[in-house]
């Protein structure tokens, strides 16, 4: 048989089985499908749009999941995943023009169209572009209709500097924000500018090669669109730069890190830009809670202007969350209109399973270990009901020495334990705040697979997370023991917590992807077995 | 809480609401990088030429981080050890008095396209009048563009070489070697 070895995942082996799950969800499951794929194929799927056909993914090699080198396969398939779960089709990505060829940035759905976004470098203008062009959902190819829509100019760098594309969705999917940062060797911002573009890639606003210069530095947090097309950048200020970057070595060892909250001492304050359309100078705003510091937060735009602010505080010199805040600001960021805090409670010194001692003997973590933590959040979901919720997971990063008398291995552990939920009026009153408990020490490979999802389903919030024994983590990645879980919180706050499916050796361990269909009432899960099995299942509410 | 003074410098603003794409502007003029992402580079390497080694080098590309690197160097009549090598043994070194010919095929991966961290695998053979050295080894390096066509490459291998003297003075002086290297490569080039 003739294989051809450019096309690693034709090697693919279909299989009709199905998942293997606890008796008392069966009502929950829906269809399942499971395929086997050769090593080298993808470690990892993003969803970047939905039809009434099915569900289109990107495929990634791990090149593009790991921050470390990776020598092996660089290229990104496209797949369709059918209503019957079945993975129907998969193609070699090919980004390029003429022959150049570009760098794939991401994916995603802008009004009808599934637009892939690329870059490329070119060294003779020192300018780093980003372009669009849509997906042909019949064959999976790229459309030859590619329109830059957003530059870096490194020009005056001397030399290529990282460039780097991202982008936020507005809430109603019409517009999209694209921001491009140029970073030096450290991870800090050289400069940055952004488009707002529509679904037709109109241009609404464009800023470029904007500066931030100061005593001290800025880490970038985070860009929002507001529904009137307002663009608003969070960050954090340190005046110590060499506790900022002692902070960028955090972030640099993290695998699960975030740019939000890295650093364990009270030595940073949170500043909000606003930039109006039309307008050079942007507004700014230091967030203060008095004397209490402010740990992290996220903010989510208004409907009607302004921001609400969702985050965490401590009462004392350190970053550590003592309690949760809210804050809304009016649309020209001078009047905090409403302020509200609760306490924890102490309910997240420790990850709740780590009270259980017999728990604790077979991980690699130590209790003692974890007192340090912060929280990563998700961005704000803004409810049907008006309201808001921020949920963020504990996290704590540890690093470990093996010593096996032959050779000494240093290795990081990841920490993904309880989540916190916190309900907030559409006046910016703290209606609950619940942790849902949850159990993740993870290393090497095993680290994609923690972590967790959340959707608003009615007037619910549905959690999907893999809880890991502890017999995981002591064979270094290799998956043992698994428990898909779905978590269920009413609009009062109260829980439900239901087992998906149990997963042993031999069976998928699952990653819920983005895929949340509303429309549908289901989810489609994504589930992964080392680099050999992978599969799709559907959760019916 | 230090009060901390906020100072933005704003540079190079410009706000506008034109299309993304300017209708007068062509794709090509985006890609158009005068060849410097796919073109061939020319290099030599500053340490081989110590060595008594003067090598040109090719580095054609295969796939976007895929590149072969193809060299001919001539030998000088001289000849200057490598210190490296040294350490590992007790080897004594090549007398050389005579020109001779090098020949090097190195396969390269970057982690990030076009330039930045590389590993690949090279091997390199000098044949001297009297010596063959073969040398196969794997390399971790960092190839940088300066300016827009000059090319820096530095890069350090870890692997072996087999030494065989020839011909007569195989007779007079048998030094057959086999031992580790650990080569350092220090190369300039350019995309012309």
């Amino acid at each position: 048989m003739k294989i051809n070895l450019n096309y690693p995942l034709s090697l693919c082996l279909l299989l009709s089985v199905t998942f293997s799950y606890a008796q008392q969800a069966k009502t929950l499951m829906g269809a399942t499908h499971r395929m086997s794929v050769k090593e080298g194929g993808w470690s990892d799927v993003d969803g970047i749009g939905q039809d009434e056909t099915g569900l289109y993914y990107l495929l990634y090699p791990f090149s593009k999941v790991y921050s470390g080198t990776y020598i092996g396969n660089k290229d990104t398939y496209v797949g369709k995943v059918n209503n019957q779960m079945e993975l129907e089709r998969f193609e070699l990505l090919p980004l390029d023009y003429e022959d150049k060829q570009l760098e794939l940035e991401f994916g995603f759905q802008l009004g009808g169209n599934i637009y892939l976004f690329s870059s490329f470098q070119n060294n003779l203008l020192k300018k780093t572009f980003l372009f669009a062009q849509t997906l042909d959902k019949n064959s999976l190819a790229p459309n030859p209709d590619l329109v830059p829509v957003a530059e870096i100019d490194y020009s005056s760098e001397g030399r290529y500097k990282n460039a780097s594309f991202s982008y936020k969705l507005s809430d109603d999917n019409s517009q999209v924000l694209l921001v491009h940062n140029l970073l030096d060797k450290d991870g800090s911002l050289l400069s940055f500018g952004y488009s707002v573009i529509d679904s037709q890639l109109k241009t609404i606003d464009k800023v470029e090669g904007i500066a931030l210069k100061d005593d001290g530095i800025y880490s970038f947090q985070d860009f929002y669109l507001s529904p009137s097309a307002e663009v608003y950048m969070l960050t954090k200020f340190f005046d110590e730069k060499k506790e900022y970057k002692n902070s960028v070595q955090l972030k640099k060892q993290g695998v699960l890190s975030s740019t939000r909250s890295f650093e364990l001492e009270a030595i940073y304050d949170f500043k909000v830009l606003k930039f109006s359309k039309g307008s050079p100078t942007p507004k700014a705003l230091t967030l203060s809670l008095g004397d209490l510091f402010i740990t992290s937060l996220d903010l989510k735009p208004k409907k009607d202007g302004g921001l609400m602010i969702i985050g965490f505080y401590s009462d004392d010199e350190d970053a550590l969350a003592d309690g949760v805040f809210t804050q809304t600001v009016d649309k020209t960021l001078t009047k905090i209109l409403s302020a509200d805090k609760k306490s924890l409670e102490g309910k997240f010194e420790q990850p709740s399973k780590y009270i259980n001692d017999t728990y604790v003997t077979g991980l690699l973590g130590k209790r003692d270990d974890l007192d340090q933590y912060r929280f990563v959040m998700k961005d704000i979901l803004q409810k049907k009901s008006g309201g808001y919720v921020l949920t963020a997971e504990r996290n704590t990063t540890l690093e470990k020495t093996q010593n096996d008398g032959r050779s000494i291995t240093v290795y990081n552990i990841y920490h993904s334990d309880d989540i916190v939920a916190i309900d907030v009026s559409a006046a910016g009153k703290i209606n609950w705040v619940n942790k849902i408990e949850k159990a993740q020490e993870t290393s090497g490979l095993l680290t994609l697979y923690s972590s967790y999802e959340v959707a608003e389903y009615e007037d619910s919030l549905i959690f999907f997370f893999t809880d890991f024994s502890s017999q995981n983590t002591k064979t270094l990645g290799k998956i043992v023991d698994t428990e898909s879980v779905m978590v269920t919180v009413n609009a009062s706050g109260e829980q439900t917590r239901q087992t998906l499916f149990t997963a042993s050796e031999d069976k998928i361990t699952v990653r819920a992807k983005n895929t949340y269909q509303p429309q549908k009432g289901r989810c489609i899960l994504y589930g992964h077995n080392g680099q050999l099995i992978v599969g799709f299942t559907e959760v019916k509410f | 809480m230090k009060k901390i003074r906020l100072t933005l410098f704003l540079t190079g603003i410009l706000t506008s609401y034109a299309h993304a794409q300017s209708d007068s502007t062509s794709l090509s003029y985006y890609f158009d990088d005068g060849g410097i992402s796919t073109g061939t580079m020319y290099k030599t390497d500053l340490i081989s030429i110590i060595h008594g080694d003067w090598p040109i080098i090719a580095e054609i590309r295969l796939k976007n981080n895929l590149t072969l690197e193809m060299g001919a160097g001539l030998l000088m009549p001289y000849y200057v050890h490598d210190f490296l090598a040294l350490a590992f043994t007790d080897n004594k070194g090549i007398q050389n008095d005579r020109l001779g010919y090098s020949t090097r095929l190195h396969v390269k991966w970057y982690t990030k396209a076009p330039e930045r961290n590389y590993w690949g695998v090279q091997y390199y053979r000098r044949s001297f009048h009297h010596v063959k050295v073969n040398e196969w080894f794997f390399t971790k390096g960092d190839q940088r563009i300066i300016g827009k066509r000059l090319i820096l490459d530095m890069a350090l291998g870890l692997g072996v070489r087999f030494q065989q003297t020839n011909g007569p003075d195989y007779m007079f002086d048998p030094d057959f070697g086999f031992f580790p290297i650990m080569p350092l490569m220090i190369r300039f080039g350019v995309i012309p």
